[in-house]
């Protein structure tokens, strides 16, 4: 019986092709990167980014 | 038995979305006609809660999803000050992010609850944040950069002169000593002196408006100032 592999989706915040993740308002952040925005503080370098991307899940132009 | 038979569908179908890599069409704008998902009731949220340590993402996913109305509800509070409200939503999105992560369940209190404080915090963190950094001047702030790249900085032209200090001191002895003076003078000459040079009031007026107010001629007050100058000098030389 051959396994069907799940499919990859591509994360919202670093933009790769990852299987493992959340899904919010149909965007996909991968866990890697979820692990990331749970331990970024707001004075870090990254945050500013992570505020930009966040808006993928809620402005298709974003 | 119902509630619990559709969380359980609901969850099923997320998976099936999930594990086909498909994705609904539903992105809602912030301020759009179209509403976010409902909350969670208290049945709903404990199921999940239930199934949150497992760490199964699909869990965390319907958990931060049908908490957004919330991040929408307190990003609005901070509208007024100055931060777009999509940036508001997107900082709330991250604490409620962290609040789904980090939520205990054995402290019995409704992840709702928990999700409004991170949410909150996150955002007056940032606020905070940006604030201190409108506010805020490094002394290593580069003003300039010359030809050969080297960079004057704030602190280079930060400094106080040698004199500062003493400079103040001087000018009240000199103030005193000039008073002594001018005590020596009689009434006309020390009225001119005030007058022309604004020993009360500040104001310096010039020979003609002093000449005026005297009823005596322009050259007149020239020749008496040269004058009481002269003496005024004497008189405190003498002092020191």
């Amino acid at each position: 019986m051959s396994r069907v592999n799940q499919k990859t989706k591509i994360c919202v915040m670093c933009g790769d092709e990852k299987v493992e993740g959340i899904i919010i308002q149909s965007g996909f952040i991968c866990d890697k990167c979820e692990y990331e925005i749970i331990h970024t503080e707001v004075g870090d370098e990254k945050y500013p980014f992570f505020i930009q991307r966040m808006k993928k899940l809620w402005l298709k132009n974003a | 038995m119902f509630v619990r038979l559709k969380i359980k569908f609901q969850l099923l179908w997320h998976r099936i979305l999930f594990f086909l890599g498909l994705k609904t069409e539903e992105i809602h704008y912030i301020g759009g006609s179209e509403t976010l998902p409902p909350p969670l009731t208290r049945e709903e949220e404990e199921i999940l809660l239930e199934k949150l340590p497992n760490g199964d993402n699909a869990v965390k996913s319907m958990l931060i999803e049908r908490n957004l109305r919330l991040v929408v509800y307190i990003a609005r509070k901070f509208d007024n000050t100055g931060v777009n409200i999509e940036d508001l939503v997107s900082i709330g999105s991250i604490g409620l992010i962290k609040a789904v992560n980090t939520f205990d369940i054995d402290k019995k209190i409704k992840l709702a609850t928990y999700a409004s404080r991170c949410i909150e915090n996150e955002i007056l963190m940032f606020l905070r944040r940006n604030n201190k950094i409108k506010t805020e001047v490094s002394f290593d702030e580069p003003l300039n950069i010359d030809w050969d790249g080297n960079e004057l900085l704030l602190s280079d032209i930060l400094g106080t002169e040698n004199d500062t200090i003493s400079k103040n001191l001087e000018e009240e002895v000199d103030k005193k000593l000039l008073n002594k003076a001018l005590e020596k003078l009689n009434d006309r000459e020390k009225m001119i002196m005030k007058l022309r040079f604004g020993l009360e009031d500040g104001v310096e007026k010039t020979q003609k408006d002093v000449a005026d107010m005297l009823g005596i001629s322009q050259s007149y007050i020239s020749r008496l100032e040269k004058r009481i100058i002269k003496r005024l000098r004497k008189e405190i030389d003498k002092m020191i």
